[in-house]
């Protein structure tokens, strides 16, 4: 920022005409945003949605790079020790920032101190879908069949320590009834195992069994979102099943290093929820199976701290099965 | 694979000058003793890890060690078969070069270490200059033009082309 | 008839301009990145998935899998000339292929290749316009016993690729194996011989470990070598890459066989086109009246591979398309693009985007017979590259093999990766031991133990889910009469030497 100060004098005139002073100089050169998935993925395309009308909005391109592996950690830890320039953001979410730091003792990062918390984006809930043969309609009927079975029942999920997995796993835990938990590579494996009956429910994102809940192949009976999805007005939530700590999604935000200035991490929170509140952006990710959630800083960064608190032993005790 | 010279290969092509196996058999098979007891050391090695660091579990729910204690032990076995028949059998003489192997794990590490500190082209020119040691015709004038041609065309092609996020001299990533 | 009329929408969609013109983009770009080893198609995928929110879907969807056969033409041609395959499936066809190429018939292998991939590849489109619902049903009878009959029938036939003692070509299965198990465990997000780095958790890289093993290994071996060229001038002319007679009386059976094999294998999502090149590989090694021309430069050796592998591409799109569930990383991202463009994938795609599906099917096609004629005049080209003087051309490819690899995902610690592997392939080579299994064995093994851990937590703990059901039943009965098979050639072979021994 001092070194571009220097060039301030060249451009006087144009930032006079600028609001205020200080954000005049921001942004300047185009935004580095650290996408720790793979191109193509969830991750990616919701980063990527938001990343271009943000970019239009604040007048600089974002260019998304992707630094993948061990779950996002590489990517997210690339992110946390880059220097706070104020042009370096990066996509983090629920496993990168709540479960990887609850079980990993060798990440490069502190979910607490490393970053700065900018906005979040949205995420994709959980549901619990059975296979219509068993013959259960209702997530009580799940409880009373799974409290009865010898050798306990078996569920899927798209793999340990996801969303799928923890939320299912503490529901269980909650009500004191033991089950299997079987991952899987990815939630359509689980979707499909499920459809052909090899297990008899699992808990997958509500995405990806979209298909095969209009089919009517498989039969939700309870989704992770605080209230109803409008698409899927009979699904019931967990709250109102009485299970509110199970209100949590698979969620993705922004963040940048610790020491980014408050100005830009404003900035930039302003600016994601103003993209984030245009219908078509709603729709875009809807489609892609996200809910939108608008956050201030703050606020986000007291989500990572309650979710933490939350699910952080759920993965622990999931991790040791 | 082709050339590699399978002990059966009477057919690989004489290109590196090498000997054919029957004018070169000993007795015993040292290649065999050598690379089944090579394979009895990593199946230990692997199967005493495996036990060591993760649970093995019981069949119903098995450990993350389970499958690689298994795999271990299934290569001490197979590792056992491998030495057995190679002791009374005649086989090739081992025929191994020390130097140009170097060189050229030298020429790829020498990429793997420069790229994180300067980046891709410093990296192609310490590839092509280490690894010219391994033939004396690739004088340096030759590695210098072949270096510089390898990067233009990997800037063209990688950063140009394929729009990759290949930093080309040093970034920080 | 139903599909005629289909056949024509699909047609009439597929040879829309647009869509045309996104097909050849899309095949000519998965050319180019399938010949240079390492980049692969996910990467160029990716590189144009942003351009696609502003396609149609139908350009979008056409473009995408072009590249992604595209790379599969593409990718034997590094592996038949330089020994540097990118894929498993690559690898299987260097296994002739590139002995082909030092025998000086390289143009020919090459040749061969495009015309096994477009016989492949359009078997596969039949399989998938006729059978594509009837595979959809069929695929979900296979559970994860099923799925671990498959693998091992799959590793049995893969031990049988070398020659020589079958205890080696065991063991090298096995070491694949146990490189597989490093990283992540899938059931208890225990980290497996990682020792502790975040490099190793996602487990060691394909490509990597592939290039590696071969490539390295193999400019060990060559570089030095006395000769500047490794052919003559008179190998890469235009003829030289007619077939012989010979070379088309034992190719067609092969392409056939191997469409076969391709065809099932592609339709198990998470199998797909690398079990189905070994396993069509190892079946002609054993059909086959002289195995022992296998490895050596047998045609039979690239043609099924090549068939397969692109049969199985083609057909790795009914799982996608008819269930919405993908088979690989790949196919993730293609669905990806049809769930941004608002599209549901799943049973009932074929009727509610008849366009789109039938579309895509014939634009396969059309991309197939653009491959053929991109291909066939490059096959002239590539072949020239063997005349660089070896001294040049090896530094070349170490840089290319180094810059393939950091590119897979920006991360140097594949190209140590690559150092390790290249060390264990030329102790592999000196010791005699062939590398080709170990391939299969990193890719089914970990595989196999997802899929018997998953058996064993459902049955829990009984052994007989293998047997009780009927598909994993036969699978397993065919792994059987493979050993049986193998054993009684060992001891015929054994009595033929004692008795060629004593005359």
């Amino acid at each position: 920022m001092k070194r571009r100060a220097i060039l301030a004098g060249a451009i006087v005139a144009m930032a006079a005409s600028l609001p205020t002073a200080s954000m005049a100089e921001w942004p300047e050169r185009p935004i580095r945003m650290i996408v720790p998935f793979g191109p193509g993925g969830g991750a990616d395309t919701l980063g990527r949605t938001v990343a271009e009308p943000l970019g239009e909005l604040l007048g600089v391109e974002i260019i998304a790079e992707n630094v993948t592996g061990a779950g996002g950690t590489i990517g997210v830890g690339t992110m946390a020790n880059s220097e706070a320039d104020d042009y370096t953001i990066g996509v983090i979410n629920v496993s990168t920032n709540v479960v990887a730091p609850a079980v990993r003792d060798n990440l490069t990062y502190d979910a607490q101190t490393s970053f700065e918390y900018i906005a979040m984006l949205g995420g994709a809930p959980t549901v619990i879908a059975v296979n219509p043969d068993v013959g259960i309609d209702t997530l009580d009927e799940l409880v009373e069949a799974a409290r009865n079975a010898s050798p306990p029942m078996a569920y899927g999920s798209p793999g340990t320590l996801t969303m799928s997995n923890l939320v299912p796993a503490k529901f269980f835990a909650d009500i004191g009834v033991d089950v299997e938990h079987i991952p899987y590579q990815g939630a359509s494996a689980a979707v499909i195992d499920a459809v052909a009956g090899h297990i008899p429910f699992t808990g997958t994102t509500f995405s990806t069994a979209r298909p095969q809940l209009d089919e009517g192949t498989l039969l939700p009976l309870a989704i992770s979102t605080p209230e109803r999805v409008a698409s899927y007005p009979d699904v019931p939530t967990f709250a109102e099943l009485g299970h509110p700590d199970l209100t949590s999604v698979t969620w993705f935000g922004l963040a940048a290093p610790a020491g980014t200035s408050p100005e830009v991490v404003a900035r930039l929170n302003e600016g994601v929820n103003e993209v984030l509140q245009r219908p078509e952006i709603i729709e875009a990710l809807e489609n892609q199976g996200f809910i939108v959630q608008l956050m201030t800083p703050e606020e986000f960064r007291a989500y990572q701290v309650a979710q933490f608190e939350l699910f952080g032993p759920v993965a622990v005790e999931a991790s040791q099965e | 694979m082709s050339g590699a010279g399978t002990p059966v290969d009477r057919f690989v092509p004489d290109r590196r000058g090498e000997t054919f196996w029957d004018a070169a058999m000993n007795k015993p098979n040292w290649q065999d003793i050598w690379g089944g007891a090579l394979v009895i050391a990593f199946g230990i090695f692997f199967a005493w890890y495996a036990q060591d660091t993760l649970s093995l579990g019981s069949l119903r729910r098995m450990g993350a060690g389970a499958f690689p204690f298994a795999v271990g032990i299934v290569l001490v076995i197979l590792g056992v078969l491998i030495i057995i028949p190679a002791l009374r059998r005649p086989g090739p003489k081992l025929d191994f070069a020390i130097r140009t192997p170097l060189i050229i794990l030298a020429a790829v590490c020498a990429f793997a270490l420069c790229v994180p500190r300067f980046g891709v082209v410093p990296a192609i020119f310490a590839t092509v200059f280490v690894s010219s040691l391994a033939d004396p015709r690739l004088t340096a004038l030759f590695s210098f033009l072949v270096a510089a041609s390898l990067s233009v065309g990997i800037w063209l092609l990688f950063v140009q082309g394929l729009n990759l996020p290949i930093p080309m001299f040093d970034w920080s990533w | 008839m139903d599909i005629l009329a289909n056949v024509g929408l699909g047609l009439q969609t597929a040879l829309e301009p647009t869509n045309l013109f996104y097909c050849f983009v899309g095949v000519a770009l998965g050319t180019i990145v399938g010949v240079i080893p390492g980049v692969g198609p996910l990467a160029a995928i990716a590189m144009l998935i942003p351009l696609t929110f502003y396609l149609d879907p139908t350009a979008a969807l056409i473009m995408l899998s072009g590249i992604w056969y595209g790379t599969t033409y593409g990718g034997s041609t590094a592996s038949i000339l330089l020994n540097v395959p990118g894929t498993t499936s690559a690898a299987v066809t260097a296994l002739d292929g590139y002995p082909m190429a030092q025998q000086g018939r390289a143009s020919v292998a090459l040749f061969m290749t495009a015309v096994a991939s477009f016989a492949g590849g359009s078997i596969g489109i039949l399989v998938m316009m006729f059978f594509a619902p009837l595979i959809a049903q069929y695929a979900l009878n296979f559970g994860p016993a099923e799925y671990f009959s498959l693998m091992l029938l799959g590793l049995v036939a893969a031990s049988s690729l070398s020659d020589g003692p079958p205890a080696k070509g065991l063991a090298v299965v096995a070491l694949g194996v146990a490189f597989g198990c490093i990283g992540t465990d899938i059931y208890s997000g225990a980290e497996r011989f990682t020792f502790d780095t975040l490099n190793l958790t996602d487990g060691l890289n394909l490509i990597a470990l592939a290039i590696g093993l071969f490539g390295i290994a193999e400019i060990i071996s060559s570089a030095g070598r006395k000769e500047p060229t490794m052919v003559g001038k008179e190998s890469v002319r235009m003829r030289a890459m007619i077939p012989t007679q010979d070379d088309r009386r034992r190719s067609w059976a092969p392409v056939l066989r191997g469409a076969g094999f391709g065809s099932f294998f592609g339709t198990l999502p998470g199998t797909g086109p690398s079990i189905a090149s070994f396993v069509a590989y190892a079946f002609e090694k054993r059909v086959s009246k002289t195995p022992e021309r296998f490895g050596k430069g047998a045609i039979e050796g690239i043609m099924a591979p090549e068939s397969a592998n692109n049969a199985a591409d083609q057909t790795s799109f009914i799982p996608t398309l008819a269930l919405g569930i993908p088979g690989s990383a790949t196919m993730a991202l293609m669905l990806g693009v049809l769930i941004i463009h608002g599209i549901q994938p799943g049973p009932t795609l074929m009727d509610r985007e008849p366009e789109l599906f039938w579309g895509l099917v014939m634009s396969f096609w059309i991309g197939n017979v653009l491959l053929l004629i991109l291909n066939i005049p490059l096959v002239g080209l590539w072949a020239r590259l063997l005349l660089v003087p070896y001294y040049i051309l090896y530094p070349a490819v170490l840089v290319f093999i180094c810059i393939g690899t950091l590119s897979v995902q920006q991360n140097v610690f594949h190209v140590w990766t690559v150092a390790f592997f290249g060390l264990l392939g030329y102790l592999m080579r000196v010791l005699g031991f062939s590398a080709a299994p170990l391939l299969l064995g990193f890719v089914l093994g970990p595989m196999m133990e997802e899929h018997f851990r998953r058996a064993m937590l459902i049955s829990a703990g009984d052994f007989g889910l293998f047997f009780d059901r009927p598909i994993s039943a036969v699978v397993m009965s065919l792994t059987g009469l493979l050993l049986l098979h193998a054993m009684y050639r060992t001891v015929r072979a054994r009595m033929k030497r004692k008795a060629s021994a004593a005359g």
